[in-house]
């Protein structure tokens, strides 16, 4: 179990470094000079003032040279510093990582706590109109792009009901309520797809198990449905679930960076947007890096879940 | 012997058409219908130019924002007077043509990884280019799309570009996972014992058996481009003015959600159905397919 | 536009089941737009005396990318900060002034004077001003020496504000609160340079870096910044040692960063804002929410911003005079602004709004929309049946510009230009695709300059430092030039008109369209609000808020 968790993070961090060199390499090629972009606004600026900030960023050495600083600093764990601002780029997304993080999260929550019920719902009335219903919603909550539910729900909720969410994101710690009243409209519009995608792999994987020998055998002892829902065939088939949660990590970080837009959520998706707009190629990278690292991480997290949940997995020799 | 076997085997996969066909919409209703809107949508797409009433780019200046029905469009118009419905049905066009172009070129690509890596499952082979997806794959979409949308500049062919980038991976995935399997079965063994060379094993025996999870993944696949594809064009960085896309419809049509909703209503609803038909159809075909479902 | 409608509730607050909104959806799209404004959107002028107290709320879609309001040249910066600092004068804003005037009261200065030879300027300072009570300053008297920390640290850094003060060859300090500058040259009007924003007076202990001026700002003005979260919001809190007995009323501006337009409308709609502003565009949007709110004001003034097609004058088609003239006459300008706008003058080089502009009616004929005229310029210069370019536009300006540029490429179709839309990110557009010239036609907006002279010198001449349409044409050079140095305001109002009238007949290129309007809607409860085009937000010294 060791083993392979640590197999699975030296993999990890090969892919992360992989996602670094694609990253550095596809950034340099984008046209537009952050140079010109911080003075572009500002007229009599001589080319000498011009040749100066490019030295001062480091933008006039050779690309490999560049480089080398770059995996040079990755290696301390230093990013760089903002070409923006100046200020070093891990503590720029440190700042905005718990947004998007909770954000996330929520998301999820929202997702599970709807999709896990209405995914048993319809597996154990399967064909029926609850079934029929549920999936209907589901493949709905799929069907749906966030950013376009997010904008219904913000313009409709106003229109009619005169509710709008609160201005400013405030941190947790500060006001959770709030906080949490802030993040609720756009956990919602991101997490339904994540909802409908786990109602509908639990739905089939359940009845998948509810038709195995192994639940006709606890069937024919005796058991009430519900048990043999809730006990026997729910935990073996929270398995894909949990597949589904490590897929859906992805959409869900790439949500972000539109619904923290919308809802003006200081998170790392609304730093990267803002980066790119910039040409901020050291936040860009780190921005890049730290969702590559959430997203293996989790995934490895994953994985790992699953032994905990099915002790019929064992990991001993699997590789990737 | 090699043709038996590939013959029993495509039996095996892929039942006869017609009677398959008939099966299929009593087994999965709901995949019937979805069947059913996509051709509808297919159908749409390409006799776009003769179905719309208006011209798609045509500004009738006479007649700007205007509900549904009045000015003689039946869905309203938008803020340079074109004819909503008409954009709608061309949006069609231009859906279908990205989605159809980026599975083509992400298709291929990543079924070419994907059947190589996994008919060389666990050497080095294998390991490099599965490390490559992974790390296609531990980029949030967007923020891929993001970066290369404003590379290349926003196109209709920039855009197919962009999102091959999202297929890639996935395809890959099926691809290997089949051909890991594949490769274990009897006849494969056989045909390589009779010494059939890899590039013809490959070809042969490995693509007729990817056919049926490729349709399932390409029909799922072709729901999330439909959503990735408005999810630029929102963002100002998919398909350009004055081109309709569904995608950029709601994006144009967001000022004026409240004043003109018939502006994001109209595509916004066709978009829906469409991505719903094409997750319908994928599920159903994967039900269809397999066994462990059937009963 | 006669149609039918089902007018939409007039209270937004009403309980509606959750099942009659989702059918409300499918009605919406049946609903026509509630163009009836008559009596709606009233600006109350006659609220009665100034109350205390309260805080406004109201909504920025982009924030400033830094506070230091000399380095930055983004007006959003201005913006941001322009209530925490005074200038030695500043334009004169109330009830009774017309938007845009360049009439000026004393500011920091209580009474300034010239020379008979305009060359030398003296303000006399107000005694008793004091900065904000913020370390490092903490509220320490302003003397004139931080007038001159000002000018020597605006002397020393690149861009736009240098060329304010770079006719500056002296500045004496002869007692605390007096400031002598000795000019170059003659300026007639040093007065409006010393009102410009950019002027804004800072503490020698910014100057001297003892704190971060692009982090925090420290000033004299009405209110102070309490807290900057970037990109999130901006805590303005009253100047209770402001120098301007009994201002400002409010007790706080509270400016919260909104990129979405609808997140925004939503707000003002639930009452979280107040005021909202730079709605250039929904005019239908807002005819909606003045059915919708009560008491809701609307205020609508003269643009100042130009929209603006950008011709290649160098090389490709567009190098052609005739092509770009041709251009001029195609656009259906009048339809645009009705169509797009919620209002707009057509305009040319130099805004209608500031000292030198052209006469409404020349600038109308100018840019008359005669497609026929058109046609046969397009065929003397030898194109009878057009050419095909890229049109190049961003979305950095907001969905507008972008319909404006589709609606620009249908209109030049007609006379045989048939172009196709390039659409670039803003970063593209302004850093490359601009200044490098990387276009043969481009539209978009161009920032608002504050007099003619900077209009014309960085954009028209052919060393400018923002001539991006690479246009060189030694005649206008030499026009330009010498308008600069008339000091009769009559003779130099005909020179700068005479300039403008050549460029639109010889150069064509940028060619101006219109400035289009801008629209603020606030609360029942905001009263004495007078703004001023330049984006100081000095005015809201005088706002106040109704008390419940």
């Amino acid at each position: 179990m060791l083993l392979y968790a640590g197999r699975r993070l030296t993999y990890g961090l090969l892919v992360l470094a992989l996602v670094a060199v694609l990253v550095f390499l596809i950034i340099r090629l984008i046209p537009g000079d952050v140079v010109r972009l911080q003075l572009a606004d500002a007229p009599g600026v001589t080319q000498a003032q011009i040749d100066q900030r490019t030295a001062e960023l480091g933008l006039d050495e050779p690309i490999l040279t560049q480089f080398g600083h770059f995996v040079g600093g990755l290696l301390h764990g230093d990013l760089g510093t903002s070409f923006e601002d100046g200020r070093p780029v891990t503590t720029k997304i440190l700042e905005r990582l718990p947004a998007t993080l909770e954000l996330g999260l929520l998301a999820i929550l929202f997702g599970v706590l709807l999709g896990v019920p209405f995914g048993m719902l319809s597996a154990i009335r399967h064909h029926s109109i609850t079934d029929n219903v549920m999936r209907f919603l589901a493949v709905i909550g799929m069907s749906l792009p966030n950013f376009w539910l997010a904008l219904l729900l913000i313009t409709f909720l106003a229109l009619w009901f005169g509710w709008s969410p609160p201005l400013v994101y405030v941190s947790p710690t500060e006001d959770l309520g709030q906080n949490l009243v802030h993040m609720l409209l756009p956990a919602i519009a991101l997490g339904a797809a994540t909802m409908a995608s786990i109602a509908r792999m639990l739905r089939s994987s359940l009845l998948e198990v509810l038709g195995s020998n192994f639940i006709r055998t606890i069937r024919s002892r005796g058991a009430s449905e519900r048990v043999v829902v809730l006990k026997h065939a729910g935990r073996s088939s929270m398995i894909p679930v949990f597949t589904v949660l490590g897929l859906q990590v992805g959409h869900i970080l790439g949500g972000t960076v539109i619904l923290e837009r919308i809802f003006a959520i200081p998170g790392m998706g609304s730093l990267i947007f803002e980066a790119v707009g910039q040409r901020d190629y050291p936040v860009i990278l780190g921005c890049v890096i730290f969702y590559g690292a959430i997203f293996i991480l989790v995934n490895v997290v994953v994985d790992l879940l699953y032994a905990v949940i099915d002790p019929r997995i064992r990991y001993e020799g699997a590789t990737a | 012997m090699s043709i038996a076997i590939s013959g029993t085997a495509r039996a095996a996969r892929r039942p006869k058409t017609r009677s398959g066909l008939v099966r299929f919409a009593t087994e999965q209703p709901l995949g019937a219908i979805a069947l059913v809107l996509i051709t509808l949508f297919v159908v749409v797409a390409v006799l776009a130019p003769w179905i719309a009433p208006y011209d798609p780019l045509a500004q009738d200046r006479v007649n700007i924002l205007t509900p549904p029905g009045v000015g003689g469009h039946p869905a309203g118009t938008d803020e340079l007077g074109r004819d909503v419905l008409s954009r709608s049905l061309y949006g069609a066009r231009t859906s279908l043509l990205i989605a159809v172009a980026t599975l083509a070129l992400g298709g291929l690509i990543g079924l070419v990884i994907g059947v190589v890596s996994g008919y060389f499952g666990g050497t080095w082979v294998d390991s490099v280019l599965q490390r490559i997806m992974d790390a296609l794959m531990a980029i949030p979409s967007i923020v891929l799309l993001l970066f290369v949308a404003a590379l290349l500049g926003p196109s209709v062919r920039n855009t197919v570009i962009a999102l091959s980038l999202l297929v890639i991976p996935s395809i890959n995935r099926v691809a290997r996972g089949e051909m890991l399997r594949i490769r274990e079965e009897p006849y494969v063994e056989a045909a390589r014992s009779v010494g059939c060379s890899t590039p013809r094993i490959l070809v042969r025996y490995g693509l007729p058996n990817l056919m049926a999870p490729l349709f399932v993944m390409g029909s799922l696949l072709f729901a999330v481009i439909l959503i990735a594809e408005s999810a630029l064009s929102f963002l100002g960085i998919g398909t350009p003015p004055p081109t309709p896309s569904w995608g950029r419809m709601l994006s144009e049509g967001r000022s004026q959600l409240e004043i003109a909703p018939w502006m994001t209503v109209v595509p916004g609803l066709i978009l829906s159905v469409s991505v719903l038909a094409f997750n319908l159809l994928g599920d159903a075909m994967r039900d269809f397919l397999d066994p462990k479902q059937r009963r | 536009m006669s149609h039918t409608m089902l007018r939409l509730k007039r209270s937004p607050g009403r309980t509606v089941g959750a099942a009659v909104a989702a059918a409300c959806l499918a009605l919406t799209a049946a609903c026509g737009t509630g163009a009836d404004t008559s009596g709606k959107g009233k600006i109350v002028e006659d609220a009665g005396p100034p109350q205390d107290g309260g805080i406004l709320h109201t909504a920025a879609t982009t924030d400033a990318p830094s506070l230091d309001i000399h380095k930055e040249a983004s007006y959003m910066t201005h913006v941001a900060v322009g209530t925490v600092y005074s200038r030695l004068v500043a334009p004169k804003t109330g009830q009774d002034v017309e938007y845009g005037s360049s009439e000026l009261e004393g500011d920091l200065a209580e009474k300034w004077s010239k020379s008979d030879d305009l060359k030398t300027w003296t303000f006399n300072l107000r005694q008793g001003v004091k900065f904000h009570d913020k370390p490092p300053v903490d509220g320490r008297e302003l003397t004139s020496a931080d007038v001159k920390c000002t000018v020597d640290r605006i002397k020393s850094l690149p861009g736009h504000q240098l060329g304010l003060v770079a006719n500056v060859a002296e500045l004496e300090t002869p007692d605390p609160y007096t400031v002598v500058f000795t000019l170059q040259s003659a300026n007639t009007a040093f007065d409006q340079t010393m009102a410009n924003p950019f002027m804004s007076i800072l503490p020698c202990e910014g100057t001297k870096g003892e704190f971060d001026l692009a982090e925090d700002a420290i000033g004299t003005g009405p209110f102070m910044l309490k807290s900057w979260k970037r990109d999130q919001e901006r805590v303005m809190e009253k100047n209770p040692d402001y120098f301007v007995e009994g201002l400002p009323h409010l007790d706080g501006i509270q400016t919260t960063v909104l990129p979405d337009a609808q997140a925004q409308i939503a707000a003002l709609r639930s009452g979280k804002l107040d005021m909202i502003s730079s709605l250039s565009t929904e005019k239908r949007q807002v005819d909606q929410l003045l059915n919708q709110i009560d008491g809701l004001q609307l205020r609508t003034e003269k643009g100042i911003t130009q929209t603006r097609v950008f011709m290649n004058a160098a090389e490709g088609p567009f190098s052609k005079l005739e092509v770009r003239r041709a251009v001029a006459h195609a656009i259906d300008k009048e339809g645009m602004i009705k169509a797009l706008r919620s209002g707009g003058t057509l305009t040319g080089p130099i805004t209608p709004t500031l000292f030198g502009a052209l006469p409404q009616d020349e600038v109308d004929e100018l840019l008359e929309y005669d497609p026929e005229k058109a046609k046969e310029l397009l065929a003397e210069a030898g194109y009878p049946n057009g050419f095909e370019a890229d049109l190049v536009a961003t979305d950095g300006y907001g969905e507008t510009i972008l319909r404006e540029a589709q609606w620009i490429q249908e209109d030049l179709g007609k006379i045989g230009i048939k172009l196709t839309i390039d659409q670039q990110d803003y970063a593209t557009y302004v850093s490359s695709t601009w200044p490098e010239t990387k276009y043969d036609i481009m539209y978009g907006l161009q920032t608002p300059m504050l007099t003619a002279d900077e209009y014309l010198t960085s954009e028209y001449t052919s060393t400018g430092t923002r001539n991006w349409s690479k246009v060189d044409d030694p005649e206008l050079d030499k026009m330009v030039a010498a308008q600069r140095v008339i000091t009769d305001e009559a003779e130099r109002e005909k020179a700068l008109q005479d300039i403008e009238r050549y460029i639109m007949e010889n150069v064509s290129t940028p060619l101006p369209l219109y400035a289009y309007d801008t629209q603020t809607l606030y609360s029942g409860k905001v009263h004495d609000y007078h703004p001023h085009p330049d984006y100081s937000s000095r005015e809201l010294q005088n706002m106040w808020m109704e008390q419940e």
